[in-house]
């Protein structure tokens, strides 16, 4: 709320309101405003390494001598690592070492400072870009500050690249005010509402579960997890349009995967473009280098470390293994590519794919392997219990409207009924009207919904 | 495609309107000022409890945020519509046939209660004290509705049988209204508001004429109960007129608003409330603060049950008994209607003590003669909960 009626009207009033030139320098203080508002202990951390990075990238683009450019390369990679390393990973690291070597060294006890992980992954993207020539740096600093560290973008992403914080002007506020509607109301009435079912489920003692129960919460964790986070990657899009910055897509329709290697193209895509620049072509990528392992091997090292980068826990670990396997098997067998002519069992795997996901999912969520794998198999296989058969009916009758809503959304149904109407003009006039009045109104829902305190933080804010 | 930008930018306009009208309206302003403030802050320095988080700031916009009490019923709307009977079920609350609003309890074990109740008890006995504890119901008494409708289980009923029991087999003298309840036929949700979780006046004179009885059967008074009966009041009523606590939360257009009476003697009243050193002369009128009723009527601030206050006094027109009501918000309308038999009645609700409060020291202090504990059985088991508002309840020490 405070967001809403404070923030954004007085970002843009600034924003809008001085000269052209002076727009970035506002718009860099806006966001340095929002990160202290958001992690006021940090800020001082945020800007010491945005001026360094900044520092270093600008050097290395001025120096021709390779060896001195790989040096601040290093320096600069090392830098914006060490510090992910000793804010996310140092507590996990010191409990790994004290379980394994039976030693009591005391936990530093570091709240995490906003969005590092995002930030990290831009100054990474930075620096590699001016280090490969990729990065066409403009004349002004201040730029790359604000791409380090633009609000809409600094807690959960999208990942852009440097190239692409595109300045394209105010024909796109209107986009993006659009954009921000839809992701609002994903966030609010979809993701929240869904979230109560699922904060309910997991954490609800397993003696209380069913069948039933147990997949409705895990399948309402999927949804959850989709619309808030692409709730927040459209608010994101659309407030960076309503400054007149383009921003890349995040996600497209990820559940409608014919393959796991297929969902991550459609899942948090600017993390899987990332991985896949910066760590999985480094490596090799697809080529052999004479050995048929070493393609599986640069997956493993690329799907361990998408693991720790979601979190400092064994689950995350175990989460992002459990996608090397799959997608390796996937890679190993060509599918789902040698079912191209049996369309029942391709389908049939399809299905398989999105209980694997969910499964994922459910460890992703977990508070260890143990309780994580304790509930998969309480997918399958559980005692009967007729109280919670009772809840999961009771649930479903209760979020009924939320639950068909969010399972249809998850297809590209409105943009398909747009795209049969496009050639039938009258139709196409009133159904981007409806599609317009409809989202307006929502958004007066979701206001309802967010002041009568059924809202709960972004759930990928942690990372 | 020209037609789509034309609509999308009458929606950004709209937006902007918005956004500035939300910024005016309320207050945003007003905000600037606090986040200048939490970014003072030395986050290393202060206590963390002195700490102001943007999650304090946060909270605290969004009940002042334009148009805060339409969007709180533009929410029950929906919620009505879409017949969303646990919606709101994180706050406690579940809503039954008739916009009735009930809450679920979870399981205790009753020893905490128990012992403390043995302790009093024992406290009171070896003093002379009478005590005598009743037993206030919550507005179901078949703790089946949960499992059978939402399920969830909800122990309230069951907690209460057993701490009761247990209190009987020490011989505790114990009123259960629930057992009135069902010998006179009567049907609990006629007791209770339905958007409220307190009793209505009618039960808490109901429950009056009851207590009154306890005390002649158990404690050695003689109180004429007949003087409860309804025909010595005058009732006032209004019909659709305010909301309860619980009704705010999911909004007057989901449950409704609730009707009201107000009940005073029809018999001369001449009480001395003891508000000063002195003492204050007045009449039974002085328990109701009817400004309540007349005053414009916020539903969303104004509590009509609250309107009943209760206020330590002595009723000179009754010449027997000291009384003190251990009790909860329950006994906004039980201690004024229970003064008019007793000569002096004092109230006390434990939850609003200071940690360092006696109560055994307090009642010796005093020279009452009696102790009466009423309490809704939503009491037994709120010291499990260290959060709860009810934890010190049933701390007698």
């Amino acid at each position: 709320m405070l967001f809403i009626f404070l923030f954004l009207p007085v970002s843009l009033a600034l924003y809008y309101l001085v000269d052209h030139g002076k727009r970035e320098y506002i718009l860099l203080a806006v966001s340095l405003m929002f990160y202290a508002i958001g992690s006021l202990r940090y800020v001082l951390l945020f800007c010491v390494a945005i001026l360094l990075t900044i520092s270093i990238g600008r050097s290395m683009s001025s120096i021709a001598d390779m060896w001195r450019k790989k040096l601040l390369f290093a320096l600069g990679i090392f830098l914006n690592i060490g510090l992910l390393g000793y804010y996310k990973y140092m507590d996990f690291a010191i409990i790994s070492f004290n379980g394994i070597f039976d030693k009591e060294i005391s936990l530093r006890n570091l709240a995490l400072p906003l969005g590092i992980s995002f930030f990290t992954f831009k100054a990474v993207s930075y620096l590699a870009d001016i280090y490969t020539g990729k990065a066409k740096l403009v004349e002004s600093p201040i730029h790359d500050a604000l791409y380090l560290s633009f609000f809409s973008q600094i807690q959960s992403g999208p990942i852009t690249r440097y190239n692409n914080m595109e300045f394209v002007g105010n024909s796109l506020f209107s986009d993006g005010v659009f954009r921000f509607l839809i992701g609002f109301n994903k966030k609010v009435l979809l993701a929240n509402i869904l979230g109560k079912i699922t904060s309910e489920v997991f954490a609800a003692p397993f003696e209380n579960f069913s069948i039933s129960y147990a997949w409705l919460g895990s399948v309402c964790y999927s949804l959850q997890l989709f619309f808030d986070f692409a709730g927040y990657s459209d608010m994101a899009i659309g407030v960076s349009e309503m400054f007149g910055y383009r921003c890349m897509e995040n996600f497209n329709y990820p559940y409608m995967t014919e393959s796991v290697a297929g969902f991550w193209r459609r899942w948090h895509i600017s993390l899987s473009q990332w991985f896949r620049d910066y760590i999985y072509i480094p490596l090799g990528g697809s080529r052999n280098h004479g050995s048929r392992f070493r393609v599986y091997f640069n997956l493993f090292v690329v799907w361990i470390l998408t693991g720790v980068w979601h979190g400092a826990a064994w689950t995350f670990i175990a989460w992002g293994l459990g996608y090397w396997m799959v997608i390796s098997f996937e890679r190993f067998f060509n599918l789902p590519g040698r079912l191209e002519k049996r369309k029942v069992i391709r389908n049939l795997y399809r299905i398989l794919v999105l209980v694997f996901i969910n499964c994922q999912w459910i460890l992703f969520r977990s508070e260890n392997i143990v309780t994580g794998l304790r509930f998969i198999k309480r997918l399958f296989v559980c005692e009967s219990n007729s109280l919670a058969d009772i809840r999961t009916q009771f649930l479903i009758k209760d979020y009924f409207v939320f639950i068909v809503s969010a399972v249809i959304l998850c297809f590209p149904i409105v943009s398909w009924i747009g795209k049969h109407l496009e050639s039938k003009k009258k139709f196409h006039a009133v159904y981007e009207t409806a599609v317009t009045a409809i989202v307006c109104v929502l958004f007066i829902c979701a206001l309802s919904f967010v002041v009568s305190g059924q809202n709960n933080p972004f759930a990928y804010a942690n990372f | 495609m020209i037609k789509e930008k034309g609509i999308k930018k009458l929606t950004a306009v709209l937006f902007v309107f918005f956004l500035f009208m939300g910024f005016w309206k309320s207050g945003s302003y007003n905000e600037i000022q606090k986040i200048a403030d939490y970014l003072k802050q030395d986050m290393d320095q202060q206590e963390t409890d002195d700490l102001v988080t943007i999650n304090m700031l946060e909270k605290e916009f969004a009940n002042q945020i334009w148009n805060r009490k339409k969007l709180i019923n533009l929410n029950g709307k929906i919620a009505r519509r879409l017949h969303m009977q646990g919606f709101y079920s994180d706050y406690g609350m579940y809503v039954i046939d008739g916009n009735y609003v009930v809450s679920p309890a979870s399981y205790t074990t009753t020893d905490y209660e128990y012992s403390q109740t043995l302790g009093l008890k024992q406290f009171l006995d070896e003093n002379g004290i009478h005590f005598l504890y009743v037993n206030e119901p919550v507005k179901y008494m078949d703790d089946s509705i949960f499992r059978k409708n939402f399920g969830v289980e909800s122990y309230s009923n069951r907690n209460a049988d057993m701490f009761l029991a247990r209190i009987r087999e020490e011989e505790i003298p114990a009123i259960d209204l629930r057992n009135n309840i069902n010998s006179e036929g009567r049907n609990v949700k006629d007791l209770f508001y339905r958007t409220d979780h307190h009793w209505t006046t009618r039960a808490g004179l109901w429950a009056t004429q009851i207590i009154a009885g306890g005390l002649n059967e158990y404690c050695g008074y003689a109180i004429d109960t007949s003087i409860y009966d309804e025909s010595n009041y005058s009732m006032t009523e209004w019909k659709e007129c305010w909301l309860g606590e619980q009704g705010r939360k999911l909004g007057v257009t989901y449950v409704g608003m609730e009707d009201y009476t107000e009940i005073k003697p029809n018999f001369q009243t001449n009480y001395t409330f003891k508000t000063s050193e002195e003492g204050e002369e007045g009449t039974f009128d002085d328990f109701i603060d009817e400004e309540v009723y007349y005053s414009d009527n916020d539903l969303y601030e104004n509590s009509w049950h609250y309107s009943y206050k209760q206020k330590n006094c002595i009723n000179n027109d009754v010449a027997y008994g000291k009384v003190l009501m251990l009790g909860d918000s329950y006994a906004q309308v039980t201690q004024p209607f229970l003064s008019l038999g007793v000569h002096e009645v004092d109230s006390l609700i434990l939850r609003n003590c200071k940690d360092s409060f006696d109560l055994k020291n307090y009642i010796i202090e005093n020279g009452y003669d009696t102790v009466v504990i009423c309490y809704a059985q939503f009491m037994i088991g709120a010291h499990d909960n260290p959060s709860s508002a009810n934890y010190r309840m049933f701390s007698f020490e």
